[in-house]
């Protein structure tokens, strides 16, 4: 994190983009404590020099700049405001050492086991995407539970909302988004009454309100994500010279089409040769590139050890840029 | 034992760097614990009760109440025992560096260490070296002047980079002598290196680095051994 620069005035900036999940958490904290601070949005395609000097090793937002020094990482930030504001009400955390260890501990929970699972069920295919379902069902589970053992069960936090809510944030909007987009359940009446209560409530107190991103905005740009799997195919095919027709799936009503050539997964992209179908992009990809050979370019190398090199480097690209786009 | 602590228990092993760590802490605060060691390759079922939701050590237990997740355990400890030196800074900023680093190491850096040795190809390992040499280059670039990170006496991210210490020599054998930990490129962690495995705190704590690569080389095979017959 850079050092205090001379000159630089006693003002709250937050470095933040517009969908963020993260930085909205940043937002949250600052708002509901009072604290005037000057917004700066990025476009991480293209990042700024502020956000490169600041937060030269992840490169990522939310940062906040306080007495013209930077802070990173959401949580690390919201106890930086909790610390600091200390006598600005509502407590983010609790007092007892023994209570903050536990909401530290399923504010952790959240981001290194909630939010990369129902990553991977929303970006992934087969394999990947069935065992990110099961373990987001299994993280909701546990989380409902959490919620059940508070005697007030208002929030996480208690009687106001505290550091494991605002994490949690992204249940209220981006679940309902996801569900929509792929067509599936991850909250429901039966298994997760005390969830759903709490997300009615989050999205009833003022600060959460009126700071969520525009909707419309989102739901385009989480559909883009979705279907990029569909477009590295469209790609292939257009590279490659070959003519193709396009079957558009609405995902929340599947065709009988997609349900006869992707039983197992039911999902998208299928492509469809001469009657046979071929799922999962990576490996159409492959196909396409050994079905039609003889047209340029090659999609991969023809010899082993490359191919291999490349394969690795695709998966490797893939988990890396998929987990980058959650994050802007 | 000194009764006024409580009853504190700490569940691990004494190979796992994330134990090492509430071990020095508990260390800087003079806190006497019982060290109840889990056996390779099973969970107790204190562990399994203890941490039902990751079933993982370190778990902390003080009068007989739970604490989990290592770096959320060693904040418990210097809250608690706060009398003793603390492990945190004061300052809200100083503890918000502290914090960064703390997670940038058990999310980015660590994770490195353990696919180093388990790569299934050259390409695989000389990836996860580079990311290994990136991280402690930053962690040169943040290490000051004083003898430790958190100044006169070892602090928050002493501790979290300090506990991965005998796994990092380690891995430098392991990878037939890579230079990971270099006199040249990382003169400044080289010096803390020693400082660190020196400190009273520490000394019993850091597992010679031959015990642990025989360790390793019983883990990496359980691991192959697993994926083989699945």
């Amino acid at each position: 994190m850079a050092a205090r620069e001379p000159g630089e005035e006693e003002e709250v900036k937050l470095i933040k983009t517009w969908s963020s999940p993260y930085a909205l958490r940043a937002v949250w904290a600052l708002k509901l404590k009072g604290i005037p601070y000057e917004s700066i949005d990025e476009d991480l395609t293209h990042k700024s020099d502020i956000l490169l000097h600041h937060n030269p090793v992840h490169k990522k937002v939310p940062v906040l700049l306080h007495h013209g020094r930077s802070i990173c990482e959401s949580l690390v930030i919201i106890e930086y405001i909790e610390e600091t504001w200390s006598h600005n009400p509502p407590r983010l955390l609790p007092e007892d050492p023994l209570q903050r260890a536990e909401t530290r501990f399923w504010a952790k929970f959240v981001d290194d086991k909630a939010l990369p699972s129902i990553w991977q069920a929303f970006s992934k295919e087969g394999k990947e995407q069935e065992q990110g379902l099961s373990e987001t069902a299994e993280h909701f589970r546990l989380l409902e539970a959490e919620l059940k053992k508070k005697k007030k069960r208002l929030f996480f936090g208690g009687e106001e909302i505290g550091i494991v809510d605002i994490a949690l944030g992204w249940v209220v909007n981006l679940v309902p988004l996801f569900e929509r987009i792929l067509g599936v359940k991850f909250l429901d009446e039966e298994r997760h009454p005390a969830l759903l209560e709490w997300r009615q409530r989050m999205s009833d107190v003022d600060v959460v309100k009126e700071s969520w991103p525009p909707r419309d905005k989102l739901v385009a740009k989480w559909t883009a994500i979705r279907e990029r799997c569909g477009l590295r195919v469209i790609w292939a095919l257009k590279l490659k010279g070959i003519p193709y027709d396009s079957i558009d799936e609405d995902l929340a009503n599947k065709s009988d089409l997609l349900l006869q050539y992707n039983p197992v997964h039911k999902k998208v992209p299928v492509l469809i040769h001469n009657g046979k179908p071929v799922c999962e992009s990576l490996v159409i990809l492959e196909y396409i590139d050994e079905a039609w050979s003889q047209n340029p370019p090659r999609l991969l190398p023809r010899d082993p050890v490359q191919r291999a090199s490349a394969r690795f480097w695709a998966k490797f690209a893939d988990e890396k840029v998929r987990y980058l786009v959650l994050l802007t | 034992m000194a009764s006024n602590n409580g009853d504190v228990k700490l569940i691990g092993a004494w190979a796992s760097p994330y134990v090492m760590r509430p071990r020095i802490a508990l260390n800087v605060k003079s806190v006497e614990y019982e060290f109840l060691q889990e056996q390779f390759g099973s969970k107790s079922e204190l562990l399994l009760k203890s941490n039902p939701v990751h079933k993982k050590i370190p778990v902390l237990l003080h009068n007989g109440k739970p604490i989990c997740e290592s770096s959320i355990i060693v904040e418990y400890i210097d809250e608690v025992w706060s009398s003793g030196p603390s492990i945190l800074p004061s300052d809200p900023y100083d503890r918000a560096v502290a914090r960064f680093w703390a997670a940038y190491l058990d999310e980015k850096w660590f994770p490195n260490v353990r696919a180093a040795p388990m790569a299934a190809t050259e390409e695989a390992k000389n990836a996860a070296v580079e990311q290994l040499k990136e991280g402690l280059a930053l962690l040169e670039g943040a290490y000051g002047e004083k003898d430790f990170f958190g100044g006169e006496k070892i602090g928050f991210i002493d501790i979290a980079f300090g506990s991965m210490l005998a796994w990092l020599r380690a891995l430098q054998v392991m990878l037939g002598g890579v230079k990971l930990l270099d006199e040249e490129k990382t003169p400044g962690l080289c010096k803390w290196a020693a400082k660190f495995s020196a400190d009273p705190a520490v000394k019993d704590v850091l597992p010679e680095t031959e015990k642990i690569i025989e360790f390793a080389k019983l883990l990496v095979a359980k691991i192959k051994a697993a994926a083989a017959s699945s």
